[in-house]
């Protein structure tokens, strides 16, 4: 197992050296160190870009793979829930109110009224059901949307159209720096993973095996949203990397979250370095191209464990 | 989810006024027949139209045929126009005073209205899309569709609707008035020919590339688009570092329309990486009226104008930029 992650960590590594270099004009990497114009694209466009896409693609895999265990749904995903949506409105407040710095505050706290908002409705009886889970996801998708929307259309806010796709185009070194933050609670993750195992049993389980389940609940969608609304407070809604990449994670290392999460993270990390890469010579935002992935992505796992069932 | 149908709606509203340069059509003259009662035009898109002289109720579509109606003086027999349309102001106190209707937005006309003011001639744009223009057909009312895409289609259109409305006098005036300013600016011996951007949105990045309406302004005015690309293409923050114009030119207003604060100029201005521009380093960066650069109507004339005056201006800056 260990020999797998350190393959998934140098095929990052890999990714990290490489991706800089392409886009519509593809740069050798000793450019760094020219004193051109294009060293300088390289070294304060690029590279941040890359790194972006590492960190907010590692921390939509790892906030997917706990929301699927929290929700014992294959389908469950920070997009699909209306997390990400719910941490947008927040931080399209912020960008109206002018509040920069509080922005993925803002973010989280919006985020954060979505989660509850989506458990309490998802819940039936005590159950979630994988039609309720989507339903209420949808439902709340859909209003915050036009709340969103309502926001665009009457101020200048309008002006940041690419953000609410998903898009790394703007990125600097000081957006980087504070959202490498959003790995911190990927790792909190990582600490919990033993009770995430003990959770995919069930409730009732983890509650035999000694879990303070509510409180250990509350922490892990504390983390999953904190990680998205970062996320999202700075490139935007990027859909579905949370849904693929632990599908993808799962078919190399199994259900074991010990081992998931930080396979999910490597490989959430160099999928959207790629995807941004794609983006990069398309000229179009990250979102499309994860959104393209996705949708037939999502068909796919709702046929599958549909034929389980 | 629908955030894509919405954010493709948006895009389509921005390049709103702006003309499109995807359909063909012929540069030889449109007249196909003319006799005592009916005068046959092929319009911009081709279609042949019969129009009955000379049309007492005409509805106009779009805020740069309606610029030109009222230029040819053909005011006083347009009785429907669009939401944006607000020049010549006489317009918007007709419009108030309630003797020239609204017929709902550019690309989304309201062909109920249209039809209920019952015109005998409606002076459709490509903005309007094929839909209201065959509605409008359907019902037997004469549509002639306007689509520029240059400075010299503005000119042929001019003539086209003067000869339709009657107004050949006015109309080969203004053509004339037009040339004549065109041919003044290009004799205008500039310094230098800088590389010139017209940025129409930022997030994503949106510029006027080669073959729009923006494009041939530039190039009168005696600059060049640093675009190389065709139509309006999205470049990249890197790209556009890379293309370094010399000078930028950005819409007034906030892009949506020319009210409101200059938005885009602001971000021009503040983004930290977009200092690294010549055009920015020496403050070449400049706000044109975003009504007449984008509105394929006579008023061009004053945004070539400008943007030749704009030509020497930032020549001037350059020369105390680089000499400090």
């Amino acid at each position: 197992m260990l020999r797998k992650l350190t393959f998934l960590a140098f095929l990052t590594i890999f990714t990290a050296l490489i991706a800089p270099c392409i886009g519509k004009v593809v740069y050798n990497p000793v450019v760094a160190f020219e004193k051109n114009i294009d060293g300088w694209i390289f070294v304060n466009i690029r590279i941040p870009r890359v790194l972006m896409g590492l960190v907010v693609g590692s921390s939509l895999a790892v906030a997917g793979v706990v929301m699927q265990c929290i929700f014992r749904n294959p389908l469950a995903e920070p997009y699909i829930l209306g997390v990400s949506t719910g941490a947008g409105l927040g931080a399209l407040l912020g960008f109206v109110l002018g509040l920069f710095y509080l922005t993925p505050a803002l973010a989280f706290v919006s985020a954060t009224l979505t989660v509850f908002l989506v458990y309490n409705l998802a819940k039936i009886r005590g159950f979630f059901t994988t039609e309720s889970l989507l339903l209420a996801g949808i439902a709340v998708n859909f209003f915050l949307y036009a709340l969103e929307w309502l926001i665009l259309v009457k101020t200048n806010a309008h002006m940041i159209l690419g953000w609410l796709v998903g898009y790394l185009g703007n990125v600097e070194w000081c957006d980087v720096n504070v959202a490498s933050l959003a790995i911190i609670p990927c790792f909190c993750s990582l600490i919990f993973s033993k009770h995430l195992n003990a959770l995919l049993l069930g409730e009732e389980h983890a509650f035999y095996l000694g879990i303070d389940v509510r409180r250990v609940l509350k922490i892990l969608i504390a983390l999953a949203t904190l990680a998205t609304s970062i996320t999202v407070a700075f490139v935007g809604i990027i859909g579905f990397v949370g849904l693929m990449i632990p599908h993808i994670a799962r078919g190399f290392v199994g259900e074991d979250n010990r081992f998931l999460i930080p396979a999910s993270a490597l490989i959430g990390a160099t999928f959207l370095a790629w995807a941004d890469a794609l983006a990069r010579i398309l000229n179009v935002p990250v979102g499309i191209i994860t959104m393209l992935c996705g949708g037939p992505f999502f068909i796919y796992v709702m046929k599958r464990y549909a034929k389980r069932l | 989810m629908n955030s894509r149908l919405l954010t493709t709606l948006v895009l389509a509203v921005i390049l709103l006024g702006c003309s499109t340069h995807s359909t063909n059509h012929s540069t030889d003259s449109f007249l196909i027949k003319e006799n005592t009662t009916y005068i046959v035009v092929k319009d911009d898109f081709g279609y042949v139209v019969a129009v009955k002289k000379y049309p007492k109720r005409i509805v106009s579509l779009a805020p740069s045929n309606t610029e030109i109606l009222f230029a040819l003086g053909l005011g006083d027999r347009v009785v429907g126009v669009t939401d944006y349309c607000d020049y010549p102001p006489e317009v918007l106190k007709l419009k108030k005073e309630g003797r020239i209707v609204s017929i709902g937005g550019y690309s989304t006309v309201d062909v109920e209205r249209v039809v209920r003011l019952k015109p005998d001639l409606v002076v459709a744009s490509y903005g309007n899309g094929f839909g209201v223009i065959k509605a409008l057909r359907d019902f037997g009312i004469a549509v002639v569709a306007l689509n520029p895409k240059n400075v010299t289609d503005v000119m042929r259109d001019v003539e086209l609707l003067g000869r339709v409305c009657g107004a050949e006098e006015n109309a080969t005036k203004l053509v004339e008035w037009m040339k004549d300013e065109i041919a003044k600016v290009k004799a205008k011996k500039h310094p230098w020919k800088p590389k010139v951007i017209h940025i129409v949105w930022n997030d994503p990045i949106w510029v006027s590339g080669r073959d729009t309406f923006v494009d041939d302004v530039i190039r009168i005015a005696g600059g060049v688009n640093a675009v190389n690309e065709s139509g309006w293409v999205v470049v990249s923050l890197e790209d556009l570092i890379r293309m370094n114009p010399d000078i930028v030119i950005v819409n007034s207003g906030n892009g949506m329309s020319s009210k409101g604060e200059n938005i885009l100029y602001d971000w021009v201005m503040n983004n930290s990486y977009l200092k690294r521009l010549r055009a920015v380093q020496c403050k070449n960066v400049y706000v044109v009226d975003a009504d007449t650069i984008c509105r394929p109507s006579y008023r061009v004339v004053y945004a070539i104008e400008n943007l030749s005056k704009i030509v020497d201006e930032a020549y001037e800056k350059v020369r105390i930029c680089y000499a400090s």
